[in-house]
């Protein structure tokens, strides 16, 4: 009767915190597993999956844009291409990517047996193939795949037919996703933290989260709202966007960028997290700036919600609305540069060390900062008029996404697979893979810059034979970042399964934090019952103080 | 440095956990009407 006595329960229990009482049954285990370590791989998993889905989508484009002219493909369907290619990287690969490390690590660095909601936890993650499914099924119906660009701004994307009504849906599902995880980081981190971690000792990734889940809260409603009055439009004779009918199309772009904007940020914030992680413990020095970082990453957030309309300049709107939004998406530029000048100076007279999480990092900081600085040209009205709609636009965007949303995966990937799988990856190959990717990454997309203030539009199949040599060159860089995506998978792959080097608890010597203090790789339990505190566990618990 | 205290209800804490899921999602709910609201307003 150990139960009946708490006491003898605990000792119990701590005596039985290494053995994992996992599930039997494979089904039994994925399909039904409210397991914040499990939801966490198979977020990670189908983001992966994504990630080469999407990919190969871009693959066609750029195939296509080898050369002018059409080559390979239809215009309708290069069109699909450049709509679910959005679609998938953006729903499908970055946000779940950065869910499933939320999943992994939140739990385990704020010292708490599993996330607040454990059941709305699966939930979350197994609504989301389903949404997929129906989404990537649009391209083999009548018709094909939505094509009027992920924006779906009308009228143009309600002159698809059946795949409007899939497109909508699918937003739908993977906004409830989203929402209910949000829901579910918010209420780990404020209800679920161990004892002694208060909210300015939690690491940066735990609080990037935090901001970042408010964020989906505010802005995924939203375009809910905007996708449900585009289907109402479609198919119940509403007009809410149609000029005919007494609607605004430009409202639709209005509501839908005051979701797409904070959207930006939902995908970078946790970026910013897994960077402020990793520059600390390769530098082995205390982040700089830490509070600073924390009020740097709130001001960005809440600029998100007052910048929306730099996204139409060019549709037209009076003069003051024009030098507000110019001026507020300018202001964005102050807190961004305090991360990065932190990010500089944390690594400043540190004693460094380059492993592949640490490169990956760097590159970020570096590739970022360039995509950070093409949107603050963006930003600038006038300049802007040129650079709207033109492949100026796709380099900066691609910079902020792939260099920084992809890379900060990417670095966080390498730096946390130890103590998820209790394998040391290849530190060679991943070296091979960052290498290959940082170069390929410059190849793909800064000669689309050049294209872009050459005039080049985006989202077009076909192109001026004026454009054609920086485009091969891009299309080369994309062929090879793609292939070096594959050494990705084979370094994993290795890791979890070959790999003879076993990691020890604290993986990297400058690693400060409470993941760092379970073994290697995480028992399926962690902190069932909360952990002891002791000096110098927590990265930051001596912080403004 | 805080040390740790005797008091920590784990049940307490997901009850906690639970109340500001309802406040969230009914926040949730209540952005998504706005943004309808808005528009028909607008319209």
């Amino acid at each position: 009767m150990a139960a009946a006595n708490p006491a003898i329960h605990d000792a119990h229990h701590d005596a039985h915190d290494d053995h994992d009482h996992k599930p039997h049954g494979f089904l039994h285990r994925w399909l039904f597993t409210t397991n914040h370590k499990d939801i966490g791989t198979l977020y990670l998993i189908f983001s992966l999956t994504m990630f080469f889905i999407g990919g190969s989508m871009a693959m066609i484009i750029r195939a296509e844009l080898f050369k002018p002219g059409l080559q390979l493909v239809q215009p309708e369907f290069f069109n699909e291409m450049t709509t679910m290619h959005a679609l998938i990287m953006i729903f499908g690969a970055v946000m779940p990517a950065f869910v499933g490390l939320a999943n992994w690590m939140i739990p385990m660095q704020v010292g708490a047996p599993d996330m607040a909601l454990p059941r709305m936890n699966n939930w979350s993650f197994w609504i989301l193939p389903f949404a997929f499914f129906l989404l990537i099924s649009e391209i083999f119906m009548p018709g094909g795949g939505p094509q009027g660009g992920w924006t779906m701004y009308p009228p143009l994307v309600l002159e698809g037919g059946t795949n409007v009504a899939f497109m909508i849906f699918a937003v739908h599902l993977m906004g409830i996703s989203s929402i209910m995880g949000a829901i579910n980081i918010i209420a780990t981190i404020l209800n679920m933290r161990a004892p002694g971690v208060d909210l300015l000792k939690m690491p940066l990734f735990v609080w990037s989260w935090l901001i970042t889940a408010f964020l989906l809260i505010a802005a995924m409603p939203v375009l809910a709202g905007a996708v449900t009055m585009l289907l109402t439009d479609k198919f119940f004779g509403t007009s809410f966007f149609s000029a005919a009918g007494g609607g605004d199309p430009v409202m639709f772009q209005h509501i839908f960028w005051f979701f797409g904007h904070p959207e930006v940020y939902i995908m970078i914030l946790p970026a910013f997290g897994i960077v402020s992680e990793i520059i600390p413990t390769f530098s082995r020095k205390p982040l700089f700036g830490y509070q600073a970082m924390v009020y740097a990453v709130a001001s960005i957030a809440f600029l998100s919600f007052i910048v929306w309309a730099h996204h139409m300049f060019s549709v037209g709107m009076p003069l003051g609305g024009e030098l507000f939004f110019m001026y507020a998406t300018m202001l964005i530029a102050i807190p961004t540069g305090v991360k990065v000048f932190n990010w500089v100076s944390t690594m400043w007279q540190g004693s460094l060390t380059f492993e592949t999480p640490m490169l990956f990092s760097i590159a970020f900081v570096i590739l970022f900062t360039i995509g950070g600085f093409s949107g603050v040209m963006c930003a600038i009205v006038p300049a802007d008029f040129q650079y709207q709609d033109t492949y100026f636009v796709v380099a900066h965007f691609h910079y902020v996404l792939v260099t920084g949303a992809v890379f900060s995966i990417m670095a966080a990937a390498y730096y946390w697979l130890p103590k998820w799988s209790g394998n040391m990856y290849s530190e060679k190959w991943g070296k091979i893979h960052f290498w290959s990717s940082v170069i390929s990454v410059n190849v793909l997309f800064f000669p689309q810059h050049f294209l872009g203030l050459a005039g080049m539009p985006r989202r077009i199949p076909d192109y001026n034979v004026a454009f054609a040599d920086f485009n091969m060159i891009s299309s080369i860089g994309g062929f090879w970042f793609g292939a070096s995506q594959l050494i990705f998978v084979g370094v994993i792959i290795h890791a979890v399964y070959y790999s003879k080097n076993r990691a020890p608890a604290r993986v990297w010597e400058g690693a400060r934090g409470l993941e760092w203090t379970v073994p290697s790789p995480a028992p399926y339990h962690t902190f069932t019952t909360p952990p002891v505190l002791l000096p110098g566990m927590l990265a930051h618990d001596d912080v403004g103080h | 440095m805080k040390t740790q205290t005797a008091k920590f209800d784990a049940d307490a804490r997901r009850a906690m956990a639970k109340r500001t899921a309802l406040i969230l999602g009914a926040v949730a709910v209540a952005v998504y009407a706005l943004a309808i609201i808005e528009a028909v307003l607008k319209r």
